[in-house]
């Protein structure tokens, strides 16, 4: 599995960590971690980037849709453990303004 | 003369008082002391008488024998003096030819290093306004209407056109996503077509089987269920064609199944930018405002000194004009040489006039007298009066 999810004891967040390369091949699968009614319940969603290699345009798509879809607002989505090369990238397409990188 | 005759008398009589005393002393007697006495007193008013004598033989006759000029020493003097004046005849005029020349040498050069002075100073403000169209060149107005350099602009807008770039990047890619998960929920919409086709495809299969039985059925009810028997018939054709609008939706919904599966890929295409180049680009921009900072601040530097050593320059050929008024004392020791000259062969000629004048005492007066006027015009003392007045740079003087 690419993506894989996993809530907290008490459902309240939802974490999505990303295996390998994060791009257009994930689009069904990121998908359905976010699709459905426990992540809808969730308060928050980590994304785990520990062992995502590279990211590509469609990778920050699909987390405009994922924040679209939860109806999140600013910074109330976490993207963690990003390596240097993705964090650049989250820098020139000013994601930190929209989610909450760490 | 006079001094000379009483000190030739003096020993004499110093000898004779001496033999006066020692013939009183050995005769013991008194007339030899009167004797004596009496030649000893015509002696002295004899003395005194001629010393007066010779005084007044000095007072009396001075230019005679001994303060007469010697012929022959005249005659030199003067021939000495004629040479002189000769000599200064020929020399002084060329040599204040010469002065002239070295007057008009001066002010030519003069003249010359004013010439290039100013022309120093008009090339060093050309170059100077040459250096601030540069700096208008390479000035711009930004959006705050402030002045900065045209790389700052540069740098600015080629920022602004890469964020531009970013921008679009991200937003095709989120419209492609969404665009795609859409043709996903569209796919599963289609396979749940496909399964209500498979329902319709068996209702129409099982309608079918109804209307064979039910001709079946028709066919034994003999004449009684003749009309049932094409009732049949026709739900079963009915049922035939169903099956086979059936079969034609299921191909047209798997040909669009398809084709929506081909756009999505095309949309992953178009969605699925590396971002490598917009790193590149960033970190090369980045770069170029760095380089460019560097050489904003390096032309700004430049632009600032440039104007200060044009300034320089200014300050220096003003120095250097100012110098060059040099020329006027140079025109006064020039004159003040000349009038020398004029004056020294004037002496000359007043000296060779004075040569008339048989009397030594008279002539080195006369001689005196022309060194003295002279002495009393001070041309050196002037000529140094000048010259340290130059040495100070006094402007006031010119």
């Amino acid at each position: 599995m690419n993506v894989e999810t996993q809530f907290t004891q008490d459902n309240k967040v939802l974490t999505i960590s990303i295996n390998g390369d994060f791009n257009f091949l994930l689009l069904n699968e990121f998908r359905k971690a976010y699709n459905n009614d426990e992540a809808d319940k969730a308060e928050k969603i980590v994304v785990d980037m520990r062992k995502t290699e590279t990211i590509d345009s469609s990778a920050l798509g699909m987390l405009l849709n994922m924040q679209r879809h939860l109806k999140k607002s600013n910074g109330e989505i976490s993207i963690v453990n990003c390596n240097s090369v993705v964090e650049k990238i989250f820098n020139i397409t000013h994601f930190e303004k929209k989610f909450s990188i760490e | 003369m006079r001094k000379t005759v009483i000190k030739k008398i003096w020993p004499v009589w110093g000898l004779t008082v001496l033999l006066v005393i020692l013939g009183g002393v050995f005769t013991q007697d008194n007339m030899w002391w009167i004797f004596s006495a009496m030649l000893l007193a015509v002696s002295v008013v004899w003395t005194f008488m001629l010393n007066k004598a010779l005084k007044s033989h000095a007072e009396d006759n001075p230019g005679t024998k001994n303060n007469s000029f010697n012929t022959d020493i005249h005659t030199q003097v003067v021939e000495y003096f004629e040479n002189l004046s000769k000599a200064t005849g020929q020399e002084i005029p060329p040599l204040l030819e010469s002065m002239e020349q070295l007057n008009s040498v001066v002010l030519d050069a003069n003249m010359k290093l004013q010439q290039s002075f100013n022309g120093l100073t008009e090339n060093s403000e050309q170059q100077s306004q040459l250096t601030h169209n540069i700096i208008e060149q390479l000035r711009v107005e930004d959006e705050n209407k402030s002045n900065t350099l045209i790389f700052d602009k540069f740098t600015a807008e080629t920022a602004q056109v890469l964020g531009g770039y970013v921008d679009l990047t991200v937003n095709v890619s989120d419209k492609g996503v969404e665009a795609a998960n859409k043709m996903q929920d569209m796919i599963g919409h289609m396979d749940a077509m496909f399964s209500l086709l498979e329902d319709v495809k068996y209702i129409a299969d099982q309608t079918g089987m109804l209307a064979l039985n039910a001709s079946i059925e028709a066919a034994r009810a003999g004449d009684f269920g003749r009309g049932f028997s094409v009732v049949a018939n026709e739900v079963r054709t009915l049922a035939e064609r169903s099956v086979s609008l059936n079969a034609q939706i299921h191909e047209n919904v798997t040909l669009s199944r398809e084709t929506l599966n081909e756009t999505n890929k095309i949309v992953g295409q178009i969605a699925s930018l590396k971002m490598n180049e917009a790193l590149d680009a960033k970190d090369n921009l980045d770069n170029m405002i760095v380089e460019l900072d560097k050489v904003s601040h390096f032309v700004s530097e430049s632009l600032d000194r440039s104007s200060d050593i044009t300034q320089a320059i200014q300050s220096d050929v003003a120095q250097a004009v100012m110098a060059l008024q040099y020329e006027d004392v140079a025109s006064q020791l020039n004159a003040h040489v000349k009038a020398w000259l004029a004056s020294l062969g004037g002496d000359i000629y007043s000296a060779q006039s004075a040569l008339s004048q048989n009397d030594a005492t008279v002539l080195l007066r006369a001689f005196n007298e022309i060194l003295q006027k002279q002495i009393q015009n001070k041309p050196a003392s002037r000529r140094a009066v000048a010259m340290a007045s130059m040495e100070q740079g006094d402007v006031d003087l010119f």
